[in-house]
């Protein structure tokens, strides 16, 4: 296991220099700081001048070697647009993502859980086949457009909800947090929605055939046939044994939407790390989308490792070598 | 209690009245301001939050702000007068040393990295503070359109900043104070946002949320509101929404639908005022041919003034202008807006789609022939719309459009990369007329400041020698008679193909008045209490 | 030696007989997949023929007529487009992007999925981590890099869109061949000297692909909603070929002031293609697992 973990994180390695390499080239062929931040008034000296701030007048691979040995100390060199540190910038913007996908996740686990299972437990009912027909068609609405949906119901029609912004926020830990306000969550409750609606139908979905699967098993039928009561079955051993990969995908899912809630917080002028990689690739910030990008790979990185030391704890067929 | 008495009770109630009507005004801008510190960034959004802490020599309508009076010395030498009893917010008072001080750290690039002056306070050789009120700028050759740039210089205080000395100006904006210049992180923090402005900055976020306060000293007419927030929201029905549902008083750039969606609720309503911005379409008019075009016959179609007058006559522009703006825009007839101080007087531009078609097929193009248009998709509001009617127009011309859309930086990287032959380009600049045509038609000219955004290609002697010559004409009437000869030389040859000016719209409550200014930027200044 | 018992794709009638929304479901697929291939001969206008357009006929409610006599039955856009000539073309856009999308994406992952599984070792390493490279590659980033070095165009979404999908197939597909080597005729077909490549066409091949065949539907709506999101994003398919989720996002702007034909009837039309799909492919995935089909 212990050799298993160490190649791991060797490849993992290599994965993040190719990730950097391949952010810095592509985004190096999108497009040219330089013509972007340049006025139309600029002269041919003052952009040269701007190259050579930006240390855009090299070539590539030796700008390429500079920002990799700058990394290595621990530097992920300045933005462009904003001339200020990308680690601050990227970190600032956290917690608004956090406290956002964590609303969605909150939002989507209490109503998917609890949904799947009384689907899962009443498979013949009428209900259920509407609680299975709305969770189809929550995922095939289209999140930005859902998106503008909701602002145009609870903010333009109903005028319910707020329709951008954070709201208030109160300093924790060095940050600002909306989740703590009422204003401020508020402003969240629709952003957040807009992201559980896809976590309620994926959480119902994978509770309804884990519930599904569980009752199935013979050990279940032998203690239904014996006359336990269904709620000490369904607390006893039902949600033990559909945890397990409902927490896995859980996971997986929080991890993807921190990193590319994207669309989301673009529509609802939500401050987050998504909208700022979204900024900085239409403003050709190259340090913040590589920065960013080398961040997200090492958490998607972590998360499939642990993921993958759980199952062989979990699992001991799975044996790696 | 006699009548003064009285009358002096209703005076004291009514002033103590006041701070109980202390009101917040809340504005939403179309994308975030970026930093306080007024030098690096020129977009609107960070102009306008940076212009409610400082202020400028001179207004954008030429009106005098912390200058009073300015006049040409001689060809290379400006004399500005400045306003007395002017204070900065932090209690100090305002003079000759501050503007030398700002001219320095305009010219100084933090990091490297020039400011948005940079290159036009160039042929600025020296500034001289003469006494405490009068301050000389000194150019290298006659720099007429020196007060033009000066709009845009935002006035910092010296002493605020440590320097307590005489200042030698350089070019290199060193001036023996480097070490003094506040950082960007200075102004964000509040700490260096020491202006002249009615409102003082009492928060800035990273994300580019503000909160103002009225700065108590103020030398002019004393700020309407007790706190004024800025907030940014992109998303243009999002923005509609937070206004309708209260969120918001003011909001700036609905989209062209929206106009009506916000006047049909009898709580709100929208200002308007034309707007500096030209929308145009620049043509690669080389006799060698533009990348992106071409004939069945090998020709440069471009290059032949026919065509260009062909493409134009095409365009209805009144019904781009009534259909897609709901008549929120005005027809160009000219490469600036024609309503705007000292532009020349031209006809209209014709629609004439038959003779259009008479006048390809006269140049040699009866089977038309094909071009890419290149247009940013997320820049010029209504943009890729116009230019899809544009493709229709030119379709039925005969010419085969090819509509390339794209996001404004790739935009901006295929055009300075000299890879656009036919492009949708937006420019509004106070100076209108002149500014435009000398930096997108005039030949590069790096001492005379011309021809910084060249594309077209466009050499022609007539028009050279009338830029040139307005180049550094010191005395407005003959400046403007020269960029009047220059307008309609460009018209004629057509370079660029003129569509309409924007108009600047906000929307907001119904109880407030809106009288905004041309370049469309959001200042609380602007909002009243009716 | 013999044939190894493989399960075997169940067949249509098996899977849908006595499910009425599956039914209705693929019934409504062959109606959209009709209707997109006919859409040249049944549209009242070509909406990409810009000589057919006119901005004068912009923004007509439904059935009002245009200025040629026509009736516009679903209204018009801000350019003209009949809406219902926008509709059907941009439905055939949608599917045509998803399907070659997912095909491509596909076959890609079912290859390197099993050489991945078959070869171990470094080359397993290598797939594996470009899996994981991909699947953190955001598909705006992507989409944005393909249109500034290639221009626009349906085959750049469409590269993008696939890349996307093979990284997952090849994850799915290397843990079932994984699964599948232990089994014992593998290593009796190793034993008799059977080539690894036909080991992997013969064996591995067929019992590794009936996972991706019940995923293949929920890929094919996943990949229509994808594009639409890069669409409106700004880096989709060109303006003046647009799909439905760029009509989507163009009507947008004309939602609030009560022009909801532009928008709504694309989205609805996006939302019942993509329902139906998934309809279909819920009842597949329902009758793979076998703890269902038991009791059904």
């Amino acid at each position: 296991m212990a050799s298993f973990i160490i190649r791991r994180i060797g490849q993992s390695a290599v994965l993040l220099f190719i990730m950097s390499l391949l952010v810095f080239v592509g985004m190096y062929m999108v497009s040219d700081p330089v013509a972007v931040l340049a006025g139309d008034d600029f002269t041919a000296a003052d952009r040269e001048a701007l190259a050579r701030s930006l240390g855009l007048d090299r070539p590539l691979p030796l700008q390429y070697l500079a920002f990799l040995g700058n990394v290595l100390t621990g530097d992920f060199g300045q933005s462009y647009v904003y001339n200020r540190p990308v680690l601050d910038l990227i970190f600032e913007r956290l917690p608004a993502t956090l406290e956002m996908v964590c609303l969605a996740m909150v939002l989507g686990v209490a109503i998917g859980i609890p949904l799947g299972i009384w689907s899962g437990l009443n498979r013949r009912h009428p209900a259920t086949r509407a609680v299975s027909f709305a969770t189809t068609v929550g995922y095939s609405i289209p999140n930005f457009w859902q998106a503008l949906l909701l602002i145009l119901v609870f903010s333009v029609w109903l005028r319910w909800l707020p329709a951008s912004g954070r709201g208030d926020t109160v300093p924790l830990l060095g940050a600002g947090w909306s989740f703590l306000t009422i204003d401020g969550l508020r402003h969240m409750l629709l952003p957040a929605a807009n992201l559980a609606v896809a976590i309620v139908c994926m959480q119902t979905r994978l509770t309804r055939s884990g519930t599904e699967e569980v009752m199935f098993q013979d050990y279940m039928m032998f203690a239904r046939s014996k006359g336990i009561p269904r709620w000490r079955l369904v607390n006893r051993h039902l949600l033990r044994n559909i945890l397990i990969p409902i927490v896995t995908i859980t996971g997986l899912e929080l991890g993807a939407l921190i990193a590319f809630s994207t669309v989301t917080e673009t529509v609802f002028s939500w401050p987050g790390i998504g909208k700022l990689l979204l900024d900085s690739i239409y403003r050709s910030d190259r340090p913040v989308v590589v920065a960013y990008m080398i961040l997200i790979t090492v958490m998607f990185v972590a998360i499939n490792l642990v993921v993958d030391i759980l199952y062989a704890l979990l699992d001991p067929r799975i044996r790696y070598s | 209690m006699n009548r003064s008495g009285t009358l002096a009770l209703l005076i004291a109630a009514s002033t103590l009245a006041s701070p109980a009507a202390a009101e917040t005004l809340r504005m939403a801008y179309a994308t975030a301001p970026i930093s306080v510190d007024p030098y690096p960034y020129s977009d609107s959004q960070t102009a306008g939050l940076g212009e409610h802490i400082f202020e400028t020599l001179v207004a954008l309508d030429n009106k005098p702000l912390l200058a009073t009076q300015w006049q040409w010395e001689s060809p290379t030498a400006a004399v500005v007068k400045l306003r007395d009893g002017v204070k900065f917010s932090n209690g100090m008072p305002f003079g000759a040393r501050d503007v030398v001080f700002s001219m320095c750290r305009m010219m100084h690039p933090v990091n490297g990295k020039p400011n948005v002056l940079t290159s036009s306070l160039g042929p600025v050789r020296n500034v001289v503070a003469v006494d405490d009120h009068t301050v000389r700028f000194e150019t290298t050759a006659p720099y007429p359109i020196l007060f033009q740039k000066l709009k845009f210089l935002k006035i910092l205080s010296a002493q605020a900043n440590g320097v307590t000395a005489d200042i030698a100006y350089d070019g290199q904006g060193d001036c023996g104070i480097a070490a003094s210049y506040p950082a960007q992180a200075d102004f964000d923090s509040g700490k260096a946002a020491i202006g002249t402005g009615p409102y003082l900055l009492q928060q800035f976020q990273a994300t580019g949320d503000a909160t103002l306060v009225p700065n108590a000293g103020y030398w002019g007419a004393k700020a309407e509101w007790d706190q004024v927030e800025i907030r940014s929201v992109a998303n243009n029905g999002a923005r509609i929404a937070g206004l309708l549902a209260g969120d918001y008083d003011v909001i700036e750039k609905p989209g062209a639908e929206d106009i009506a969606v916000i006047e049909r609720d009898d709580q709100f309503a929208t200002s308007s005022t034309p707007g500096l911005q030209t929308i145009f379409i620049v043509l690669d008019i080389s006799a060698d041919g533009a990348p992106g075009v071409t004939a069945a016959n090998g020709a440069a179609p471009l290059a032949d003034p026919r065509v260009r007058w062909a493409l134009s006559m095409a365009i209805d522009r009144d019904a781009i202008v009534g259909r897609l703006f709901q008549g929120n825009a005005t027809a160009a007839n000219q490469f600036a807006p024609s309503y705007m101080d000292g532009a020349p007087e031209m006809p209209p531009l014709p629609y004439d789609a038959d003779a259009a078609k008479k006048l390809l097929a006269e140049a040699g193009f009866a089977d038309g022939f094909s071009m890419e248009l290149s247009v940013p998709n997320d820049r010029y509001l209504n943009g890729t719309v116009v230019a899809q009617a544009l493709a229709q127009y030119w379709t039925r011309l005969g010419v085969r459009v090819s509509l390339k859309t794209e996001p404004w930086s790739v935009f901006l990287t295929r055009r300075g990369d000299g890879e656009l032959g036919a492009f949708m380009y937006g420019w509004g600049h106070p100076q209108g007329a002149a500014q435009l045509i000398s930096g997108a038609f005039a030949q590069k000219d790096a001492d005379l400041g011309l021809g910084s955004a060249n594309m077209s290609n466009y050499a022609d002697p007539d028009f050279e020698a009338a830029i040139r010559a307005w180049a550094v004409e010191t005395d407005d009437a003959k400046a403007d008679a020269l960029i009047a000869t220059a307008m309609a030389r460009a018209v004629e040859d057509m370079p660029g193909i003129p569509l309409y000016y924007n108009h600047e719209v906000w929307g907001h409550r119904a109880d407030l008045a809106v009288t905004g200014n041309a370049d469309g930027r959001t200042m609380a200044g602007m909002v009243h209490r009716k | 030696m013999t044939e190894p018992q493989v399960p075997r794709f169940a067949g249509w009638r098996a899977i849908f007989r006595g499910h009425a929304l599956p039914t209705a479901g693929l019934v409504g697929m062959g109606l959209f997949l009709a209707l997109a291939l006919l859409a040249p001969a049944i549209a009242p206008q070509n909406p990409y023929d810009q000589m057919q357009l006119n901005i004068m006929d912009g923004l007509l409610p439904p059935m009002t007529q245009t200025m040629d006599g026509r009736i516009a039955y679903l209204g018009t856009d801000s350019l003209g487009r009949d809406i219902l000539s926008a509709v059907l073309y941009g439905l055939r856009i949608s599917l045509l992007v998803a399907v070659v999308a997912v095909a491509a994406g596909i076959t890609a992952g079912v290859l390197l999925g099993l050489v991945s599984a078959l070869r171990g070792g470094w080359i397993d390493a290598l797939v594996m981590r470009a899996v994981d490279l991909t699947v953190s590659f955001p598909g705006v980033l992507l989409a944005i890099m393909l249109l500034a070095i290639f221009g626009t165009g349906v085959d750049k979404v469409i590269v993008a869109l696939a890349i996307g999908i093979w990284a997952q197939t090849a994850r799915v597909v290397r843990a079932v061949a994984l699964t599948e080597m232990q089994r014992d005729y593998i290593a009796a077909a190793r034993l008799g000297g059977i080539s690894e490549w036909r080991i992997m066409l013969h064996f591995l091949l067929p019992n590794s692909i009936t996972p991706v065949l019940v995923l293949l539907p929920m890929a094919i709506s996943g990949a229509i909603v994808a594009e639409a999101t890069l669409s409106f994003l700004g880096v989709g398919v060109p303006i003046t070929q647009p799909s439905l989720g760029l009509l989507i996002a163009n009507g947008n702007e004309y939602l609030l002031s009560g022009k909801w034909w532009i928008s709504m009837i694309p989205g609805l039309v996006l939302v019942a293609m993509v329902l139906c799909v998934n309809v279909v492919a819920d009842r597949m995935r329902d009758h793979a697992n076998p703890f269902l089909r038991a009791k059904d």
